[in-house]
């Protein structure tokens, strides 16, 4: 019996978790008993970038997250935060099932050594904001401190602003911060339900989540055993995707018992003004333009 | 022995000025990175991207060098009711002991601390767009700056008999 | 085994304290990768919250030299002068009022026993009661609405972050009331200073010498309030007000200046790497999964409710007493959740029990935090620092009792405003 290590980041009893623990069981079934996977979550064995680095030196073995938290390894894998890059969810999943899609994580891997398997749609990001607003013009919105992310506020009017996310409950209570981009589902578990007056559907991103491995160490495996690993990813990626709709919708459903407004945006203007990305960020484009094709878009 | 005990005493002494302007510096800095940080939200309407993660880099540095620093004058935090009770050879032996446990660990710090470098060549901090190896490097120079520290201060309470002097608060 | 007895062996003899855990956590982490450590350590304390640490020392430091903390006592005595230990009970009030803006402890008592320990100091109390009193109340930033710890568990579990603030509220007043009972107390014991009604123009006096310090906590106060700025960066701006008043005091002296970034750092730096000690030796016991196996037995081996309470509360107490809360707090709150779940108790007690419990292991010893950083602040040694914590500890036990075998301390504030 070999141990298996998958942590990740999320709460004991969210969605993510209990993935996990799918995994976990598919694991050992594929494996026949040879593989016992032992789940450690809500960062129990470190942050995300801990969880990254103990990847590396075979303290850890597997984890679920975005494609973008390997940003630091790969600024390829931020493709993952380009806004609008979809539309609809189906054109995420042909795009990531396509010849392209598979082209896309081998480049990652190349750049970083970290091995994406079976991605799944997580929920579009929405803008979460304190106050009445119609737009985002001259709000003060926490970003993830990621440089696409970045330039992509500033072209909306906004002021994109990183910050620890230790901080935003009190920052969003206080007015440090106008709003927080993020999930229905993270924006509901951070207690933004609490301080949120409007949510703007900005519909801006639309991120996967994937199981990550160390590419090194999974090839070192003996065939059987990555194969086990490589099908429970799969299986347990179906398992969160059949349930991620009802849990972004009933999340987002959630926030108006709460007091808040759910207002639409101009999404057209919104993605004229971030028309000039393309030109800033040559490589990331590149990928986008590959993925939107293979989704069927243009 | 009291020679050796003087040039590891005189190299220290550089060591040790060098490391507190950089403690000093980097407390500098996070205040500076703080205040544009601000300045940058209110006033430019556009928050700068690096100071948040430079002054958790600052932090970073000025925990691991102030850190090894505070060895070299005793003053890190320790229960020290047993070896201010003795006094003599027994103190001197105690104080070998407590600056041999603090080798080990210097040494264990050094090499995971090499481990963990290597792990991390092609990794980038953003915001910042310089390797990540910049952050983890403050564990290394802390390890061997410990280990310099411990040697001088053992080969003192050797010398001395009675230890080093202690406690020899940063002058105001 | 061998582990914990290399723990207390070197702890003992007197190695410091990061090295006693650091070598502890290498001795548990067995031959698992060594880096884990160094990452664990490295992320502890490349975190920017952490920076009010350093910042409000530095505040402290530069006040000191100034002079400017000097005014603080006549002022305060003004008011609280008549009252035996009226200084005492003002330091009290004034962690308690600071702690409804500050999410942290450790912000908390760095910010207040900079400035308060030498006030209180000057005034005649014992360096050693000053810094303890200081540590004690500082604990409350972490009960008193906002809290960075509720937060994480709040994320953590998916507990509502506004009940469990409004859970903090009647345990952390209560909290602070004992704690000034026990300053009362003290100081009719040690006969602490009390003084005659100051006269009109005595008065005048002190407010006018005052008005520099009094500025600090406003501003403050009004930029967080308004939003300007975070209680983080508020740190930075109390840094710059200091730096203000020395140049219009006519003090300032680049080396003098220099020297006290120098020692704030070395202060800061000394506390700072305990935690990040902590944070390493956290992973192997996680990793071992000893606190999941030890829940599973209490829920296995106990059935009594009340018991099973206590006992929690007892692992609680243990874990705190050599981590530091947060690092505590990340490991047991996945595995106690479905134990509360198992024994109805609610989401906000259960939170409530378990950051209390914790956050009172900054003044326990043989780890505690904050009277480290106290201790630094006063001039006294650690030992003398756990002593005259004493007290104030068993107050701190008596309301965690409540929290936890009384609900309507934690529960029946929120349900009054909807939760
Ligand atoms: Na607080
Ligand atoms: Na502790």
């Amino acid at each position: 019996e070999k141990d298996i290590v998958f942590a990740h980041v999320f709460a004991a009893n969210s969605l993510e978790q209990e993935t996990a623990e799918v995994f976990a069981k598919k694991v050992a079934e594929f494996s026949k008993g040879e593989l016992k996977v032992t789940v450690f979550p809500a960062s129990q064995l470190g942050g995300w970038n801990q969880i990254a680095t103990q990847q590396r030196s075979g303290a850890v073995h597997v984890t679920i997250i975005s494609t973008s938290a390997l940003g630091s390894f790969s600024p390829l894998a931020t493709v993952d935060v380009w806004p609008f890059i979809f539309e609809t969810r189906e054109q995420f999943d042909k795009a990531y099932a396509s010849e392209d899609g598979k082209a896309f994580f081998k480049a990652i891997e190349a750049e970083s050594g970290y091995r994406v398997l079976a991605p799944t749609y997580k929920g579009f990001r929405n803008v979460y904001l304190r106050h009445d607003a119609d737009d985002l013009k001259g709000q003060k919105i926490r970003v993830p401190g990621l440089p696409i992310v970045l330039r992509s506020f500033e072209a909306w009017g906004a002021s994109p602003t990183p910050m620890d996310m230790a901080e935003i409950y009190t920052a969003m209570q206080q007015g440090v911060v106008d709003g927080i981009e993020i999930e229905a589902q993270t924006a509901l578990s951070s207690g933004m339900g609490d301080v949120t007056k409007t949510v703007l559907m900005t519909k801006h991103m639309m991120p996967n989540y994937a199981f990550i491995f160390y590419g090194a160490w999974l090839d070192e495996l003996p065939e059987a055993e990555r194969v086990a690993l490589e099908q429970a990813s799969a299986e347990a990626s179906k398992y969160f995707a059949d349930k991620i709709a009802i849990a972004e919708a009933q999340a987002l459903e959630a926030f108006k018992p709460k007091g808040a407004n759910i207002k639409e945006v101009d999404l057209n203007a919104m993605k004229s003004q971030v028309s000039g990305l393309d030109k800033e960020f040559p490589d990331q484009y590149g990928w986008v333009k590959r993925l939107q094709a293979a989704a069927g878009m243009n | 022995m009291l020679n050796v005990a003087s040039i590891v005493t005189r190299v220290a002494d550089v060591v040790a000025t060098v490391a507190r302007w950089v403690i000093g510096l980097c407390l500098f800095a996070l205040l500076a990175a703080v205040a544009t940080q601000i300045f940058g939200r209110h006033v430019l309407h556009s928050t700068p991207s690096w100071t948040e993660v430079f002054a958790s880099l600052m932090m970073t540095w000025l925990s691991f060098i102030g850190a090894a620093y505070a060895v070299r004058l005793d003053e890190n935090m320790a229960i020290a009711v047993i070896p201010e009770a003795l006094s003599g050879w027994a103190r001197t032996i105690l104080l070998v002991i407590i600056g041999i446990v603090g080798m080990i660990f210097g040494y264990l710090l050094l090499d995971a601390s090499i481990e963990q470098l290597s792990l991390l060549g092609s990794s980038t901090i953003i915001g910042l767009g310089i390797s990540t190896q910049w952050l983890y490097l403050s564990a290394p120079i802390a390890a061997g700056l410990m280990l310099l520290f411990l040697a001088e201060r053992m080969l003192l309470a050797l010398v001395t008999r009675d230890g080093p002097a202690t406690k020899n608060e940063v002058s105001l | 085994m061998i582990p914990f007895g290399i723990f207390i062996v070197t702890l003992i003899i007197g190695v410091p304290t990061f090295i006693v855990i650091g070598i502890t956590a290498f001795a548990a982490i067995g031959r698992l990768p060594h880096s884990v450590l160094i990452d664990q350590m490295t992320a502890a304390l490349n975190n920017f919250p952490l920076i009010a640490l350093p910042l409000f020392l530095l505040m402290g430091n530069l006040m000191t030299y100034g002079g400017i903390t000097r005014s603080l006592v006549s002022f305060t005595n003004l008011f609280l002068g008549r009252i035996r230990g009226g200084l005492s009970l003002g330091a009290i009030g004034s962690a308690t009022f600071f702690s409804t803006i500050s999410g942290s402890a450790a912000a908390d008592t760095s910010a207040l026993g900079a400035v308060l320990i030498p006030a209180m100091k000057e005034d005649g109390y014992h360096p050693g009661y000053a810094g303890a009193l200081i540590a004690a109340a500082g604990t409350l930033g972490s009960i008193i609405p906002p809290s960075i710890l509720l937060v994480l568990y709040g994320v953590q579990t998916g507990t509502s972050i506004r009940g469990l603030f409004m859970a903090g509220v009647v345990p952390g007043i209560t909290a602070a009331l004992g704690m000034m009972g026990v300053a009362l107390w003290t100081a009719f014991r040690r006969n602490y200073p009390k003084y005659p009604s100051p006269t009109a123009h005595e008065a005048v006096k002190a407010t006018v010498g005052a008005i520099p310090v009094l500025l600090l906590p406003l501003i403050i106060l009004v930029g967080i309030i308004s939003g300007f700025f975070t209680i983080t960066e508020s740190a930075g701006v109390a840094v710059l007000y200091a730096l203000l008043l020395i140049v219009a005091k006519g003090r300032f002296k680049f080396e003098a200046i220099a020297n006290i970034f120098m020692k704030s750092g070395i202060e800061t730096a000394a506390v700072t790497i305990v935690i990040a000690a902590s944070a390493a030796l956290a992973w192997p016991l996680t990793r071992s999964q000893v606190p999941l196996h030890a829940a599973n037995f209490i829920l296995e081996h106990l059935s009594n409710p009340v018991l099973i309470l206590f006992v929690v509360n007892l692992l609680l107490l243990f874990l705190g007493m050599f981590l530091a809360p947060a690092a505590a707090l990340i490991i047991v709150t996945p595995l106690l959740t479905p134990l509360g779940a198992a024994l109805d108790v609610d989401p906000l007690q259960l939170g409530l029990m378990i950051v209390f419990n914790l956050n009172l292991g900054l003044i326990v010893p043989p780890i505690g935090e904050s009277l480290f950083i106290t201790a630094r602040i006063a001039g006294t040694s650690y030992v003398t620092q756990v002593k005259e914590c004493l007290p104030f500890v068993a107050v701190n036990l008596i309301v965690l009792m409540l929290v936890t075998y009384w609900p309507p301390m934690t529960t029946a504030f929120p349900a009054l405003v909807g939760y």
